[in-house]
């Protein structure tokens, strides 16, 4: 075994095929609704944006996770071809924080890979996440029954995505070398703070994502599972609670139970949904063929819904998939940590997108009751695609320093095994 | 181009589209399939060669006099060391708590970090927030007194 | 924290296989039901740029085509347009399992093929597929015809062998060319349900097919027993069996018994099987099942999950109770008798045809329940047969044919005698050649042996005379 045999095996093929996938679907879409000349553009330079991405970052940084990247990129590339079926305006918007979300991306991986500074920053973030919180709370804006906007005249904000990943961060970064419960005070009084104050906000599925995350890091760091149970009962208590205390939950449950009750009333998105979904079909009805923008906010939570619509269930299914290869990396990359804290940031990255992915696709089939959550990378939103970015980033991070560490370790032990041949 | 035409072509796209999706789909899941089996391969060999240098926690004594003298207890990668079960190395001491202190390999020494307001004494110094244990160093958790003993793997 | 970061790996793994394969069983089950909805935009939509296509019968016979500004036409007589109401439905949903609307994604070419797509590629509004049903518009005429009047009821009839329905008729009809006339009914009239395939009713005595299964599988040495019948057997001391002659029979074999469908026999052999497996029996031939087949949609018929006492599960036996069975499922069962115990999936479109010409078979015959043994099967069909020849069926008899059959008085309720009982009749032919099967309620029809088994009679000859 040579030291190449460490590097991924070649993905070229399927950079390829999902370059020629974005292609296709921005030259179509060119051509919809007469001649249009930004998707042409597009069409060129988004192939261009993943292949420069997956190509030259992987060469300068080989212990770069190459699959997620060219993952995520994909799915942000669907999103946007979803997103510019529907609103050119908007998709034009999603390009400029699928932009930044790179560059934040990189930002977040090295500062992850590096770890120093990462500590330092511990309780800036803190104060900064509960401050944005509380901001919210006073001067925030409600939309869907959840006050969880602020509105910065030029820009919108949503604080909860960003206080998810600010969560991971301290998570990780507390649970990795103190166990005490003095010395887990300060972050266990974040993470209630955090919680608390998106519950005062409504925003059921960011509350769920932030306990349910805090939960499993909490887990992983100590192997506590009877702590743990414990605390997913205090969730079942917690949600009987929320069921009786806020109107909305209650709805949104009942609808979950039988949309079919007010078909025109609180049950039309779910069931548009559900009606998109079965329209499309296996195959779909074909990019710009069906009338995805019946189903109400088909941009941000029900964009699921519309890409399985016009390109059908096999496609619905393959992103899926996508999800949860990127998942099972991350997972697998916190088996190889060396270091608990880095092993703890990516099982904290992971579920938490992974609790989002299951959370909004099941609410728009009608396994779960819906929250009100984006799908990570596709679905419209600027806060909600920097968030799942600085995510990507801990990951890349993570992958980083573990792929170094395996390096040399592993340069060392072929160096001993060479040395006894002797 | 007229919207029969587009038709056309948007509803031959999406066998295209499926197809793509397929392929990416199977190509990727057997790409990190055998990724997989790589980095294992990876792991094992750096864990059967080692990190090249073996730490040892050896007894020197026990204020309750119930455990051996000279008893030896292995330290790999990241440890906790302490007296609940779910400890990586457990001593059943009186003298220690749940969880006692993590301990790591790092490239400088042993890296110990007390858990709470554990007691551990490194080389004399009580230890508040972390410390560098070296070969022959006394480490002290509790009412337990080590030796640590750091050796090169496999010297020749 | 390795073997716990193994642990969330594998959660999050089955979170996503059950959200993905949650995912495919919804769709793959539901599907064709929430794409039907009056809900969806989609359709309305398309009828406007969409010329919708022919609904025709299996004989050619156009039953509704669409004019040139798209609007739907009956080139059928008014009698015939009015006979098939309830199987072709309506544009907009009202009716809701009717083929404009169920068929809608054939008829609205969403499934057309690639050769279609082409072949209009110029046109200037798009075609969609026509559908042929597998439904004989002359056998439905006739049936409506001969429906005793001023009485509502359905009639289904399909081939036992291959699941093609012949006939799916429900009563009261309405006119699909005036809609105006029937818009906004309210549902105690119930002139859009179709009561053939989402009416339930009490079965009455047509039911003891079930019963006669369940004891023919489980009590060996059944068939030699004798039966005494003296008019009246009391169950609890609330509830006494009474037989609907009031006299009694007399002594009897098992074979007079359900014949000459006796309720004191009956009971009895429910009282010994139990509710369980009387149950048992009755959910293997599809009571509370969700019967969800790919053109159409039949209710569910209910056998009770709990029953009060002893007295309940007698009558339960004799098709009492809180029974409930819709026509087209007891049409499904008795098709079983004749098909070896098999019961068939039921088929209503024959084949689609495409803009282009092309024409391509949707007619997949294939078994949706195993419902009985072969040999209680052939038991049963001998039963049945002595029925129509010597029992209580003799006017279903058809001249020259086996006719096999099982005739039900079904109480309508038990405390006034002000609604006379619904006629049942369930039978089929047993005949190689004309494996039809049929269910025929009058609703307040009286007596099954007469009403019923005369209309159905009547069908089954028109039915064998069609195919000749």
């Amino acid at each position: 075994m040579r030291s190449k045999d460490l590097k991924m095996p070649e993905t070229d093929w399927v950079l390829l095929a999902m370059a020629l996938f974005e292609a296709t679907g921005f030259l179509l879409l060119a051509f919809f609704r007469g001649f249009d000349i930004v998707p042409m553009i597009l069409a060129v330079s988004m192939p261009l944006l993943l292949a420069a991405q997956a190509l030259l970052l992987r060469r300068a940084y080989p212990h770069m996770d190459g699959y997620i990247l060219l993952i995520a990129n994909f799915l942000c590339g669907v999103g946007l071809i979803a997103l510019y079926r529907l609103d050119p305006d908007r998709a034009l918007k999603q390009l400029l924080f699928y932009g930044l979300g790179v560059l934040v991306m990189l930002a977040m991986t090295f500062l992850v890979a590096r770890g120093t500074l990462l500590r330092r920053l511990r309780l800036p973030v803190m104060l900064l996440s509960l401050g944005a919180l509380l901001l919210t709370l006073l001067i925030g804006e409600e939309n869907g029954g959840a006050k969880n906007w602020i509105d910065l005249k030029i820009i919108s904000v949503q604080p909860s995505e960003f206080v998810k990943v600010a969560l991971v961060l301290c998570l990780a970064l507390d649970l990795s070398e103190k166990r005490t419960v003095r010395q887990l005070l300060p972050v266990g009084l974040f993470a209630a703070g955090c919680v608390l104050l998106i519950v005062l906000q409504k925003d059921l599925g960011a509350v769920l994502i932030c306990f349910l995350t805090c939960l499993t890091v909490y887990y992983v760091a100590t192997s506590n599972w009877l702590l743990a149970l414990f605390g997913l009962a205090c969730a079942a208590a917690g949600s009987a609670v929320l069921y009786r205390l806020f109107d909305h939950v209650r709805t949104r449950v009942a609808i979950w139970q039988n949309p079919w009750d007010s078909p025109q009333g609180s049950g039309y998105q779910i069931i548009q949904s559900l009606i998109a979904i079965a329209s499309g079909g296996l195959t779909g009805l074909g990019l710009g063929l069906g009338s995805p923008d019946v189903v109400p906010v088909a941009e941000s939570d029900f964009i699921f819904s519309a890409i399985c619509e016009e390109f059908g269930i096999v496609v619905g299914l393959v992103l899926l998939l996508l999800y949860v290869i990127l998942f099972a990396r991350g997972l697998l990359l916190a088996m190889r940590a060396r270091s608990s804290f880095h092993a703890l940031l990516s099982v904290g990255a992971v579920t938490s997108l992974a609790l989002q992915t299951f959370m909004i696709v099941g609410g728009v089939i009608k396994m779960v009751p819906l929250t009100g959550v984006t799908l990570p990378f596709v679905s419209y939103g600027g806060s909600s695609m920097l968030s799942s970015m600085l995510m990507l980033g801990i990951l890349q991070g993570v992958s980083i320093a573990v792929g170094q560490q395996d390096e040399s370790e592993w340069r060392l032990a072929r160096a001993r095994e060479e040395a006894q041949e002797f | 181009m007229n919207a029969s035409a587009y038709e056309l072509l948007a509803s031959l796209a999406r066998y295209w589209f499926i197809a793509l999706a397929l392929f990416i789909a199977v190509r990727l899941v057997v790409a990190v399939l055998r990724e997989m089996r790589i980095e294992w391969r990876v792991q094992r060999e750096i864990s059967e060669a080692g990190t090249g240098i073996n730490a040892t926690l050896v007894l020197l004594s026990d204020e309750d006099g119930r455990l051996r003298r000279g008893k030896l207890y292995p330290v790999e990668g990241e440890t906790t060391v302490g007296a609940a079960p779910r400890c990586d190395v457990r001593i059943s001491s009186r003298s220690l708590r749940g969880v006692h202190c993590i301990l790591a390999m790092e490239r400088e020494g042993l890296r110990v970090v007390p858990v709470g307001e554990a007691f551990v004494v490194v080389d004399g110094e009580v230890v508040e927030r972390r410390a560098l244990a070296h070969d022959g160093s006394t480490i002290q958790l509790g009412g337990l007194v080590f030796r640590l003993r750091l050796e090169e793997e496999n010297a020749l | 924290m390795k073997r716990n970061a193994r642990a969330v790996l594998c959660a999050m793994l089955a979170l996503f296989a059950a959200l993905g394969g949650y995912f495919f069983y919804a769709v793959y089950n539901n599907g064709s039901r929430w794409f039907t909805t009056p809900y969806n935009t989609r359709l309305r939509q398309a009828r406007g740029s969409v010329i919708a296509g022919d609904i025709l019968d299996r004989n050619g016979t156009v039953l509704v085509t669409s004019a040139a500004d798209g609007s739907r036409e009956y080139p059928t007589s008014r009698e015939t347009r009015k006979a098939l109401s309830h199987v072709l439905g309506d544009v907009q949903g009202q009716v809701p399992t009717g083929a404009e609307s169920f068929l809608a994604a054939d008829l609205l070419g969403f499934n057309a093929s690639l050769s279609d797509r082409v072949s209009q590629l110029f046109a200037e509004k798009r075609r969609g597929s026509d559908v042929i049903l597998t439904i004989d518009a002359d056998l439905q005429t006739y049936i409506a015809q001969q429906f005793p009047e001023d009485h509502n009821g359905a009639v289904a009839v399909l081939n036992y062998k291959t699941g093609e329905v012949l006939a799916l008729y429900s009563k009261p009809e309405y006119d699909a060319k005036h809609p105006e006339n029937f818009a906004g009914a309210d549902d105690e009239s119930g002139v859009l349900l179709n009561r053939a395939t989402q009416g339930r009713y009490a079965p009455g005595s047509v039911f003891k097919i079930v019963t006669l299964a369940c004891a023919l599988e489980n009590i060996p040495g059944v068939q030699e027993r004798t039966f005494k019948c003296e008019g009246v057997y009391p169950v609890t001391e609330e509830m006494d069996l009474i037989d609907t002659e009031g006299e009694g029979h007399g002594e009897l074999t098992l074979e007079e018994a359900f014949a000459k469908s006796c309720n004191i026999a009956f009971g009895q052999l429910a009282l010994e099987l139990g509710e369980d497996k009387l149950r048992a029996t009755a959910e293997r031939m599809g009571f509370n099942g969700n019967f969800l087949f790919e053109d159409l949609i039949v209710y569910e018929s209910i056998f009770p999950q709990t029953m009060k006492d002893e007295g309940e599960l007698a009558w339960t036996g004799v098709g009492q109770g809180n029974l409930m069975a819709v026509p087209m499922h007891m049409a499904l069962i008795a098709g079983a008798v004749g098909n070896g115990g098999t019961m068939v999936e039921p088929q209503l479109v024959l084949a689609v045809r495409g803009a282009s010409g092309g024409e391509s078979s949707r007619l997949n015959p294939r078994a949706a329940l195993q419902c009985m043994r072969q040999d209680v099967a052939a038991t049963i069909e001998a039963y049945m047969i002595e029925t129509v020849e010597n029992g209580t069926g003799t006017r279903a008899a058809v001249e020259g044919h086996t006719i096999a059959g099982k005739t039900g008085t079904a109480q309508v309720n038990s405390s006034g005698g002000k609604y006379s009982p619904h006629a049942w009749f369930v039978g089929y032919c047993a005949e190689e050649d004309f494996p039809y099967a049929i269910a025929v309620v009058v609703e307040n029809g009286g007596s099954g042996g007469s009403t019923a088994a005369r209309l159905a009679g009547k069908v089954l000859s028109r039915a064998i005379k069609n195919a000749q």
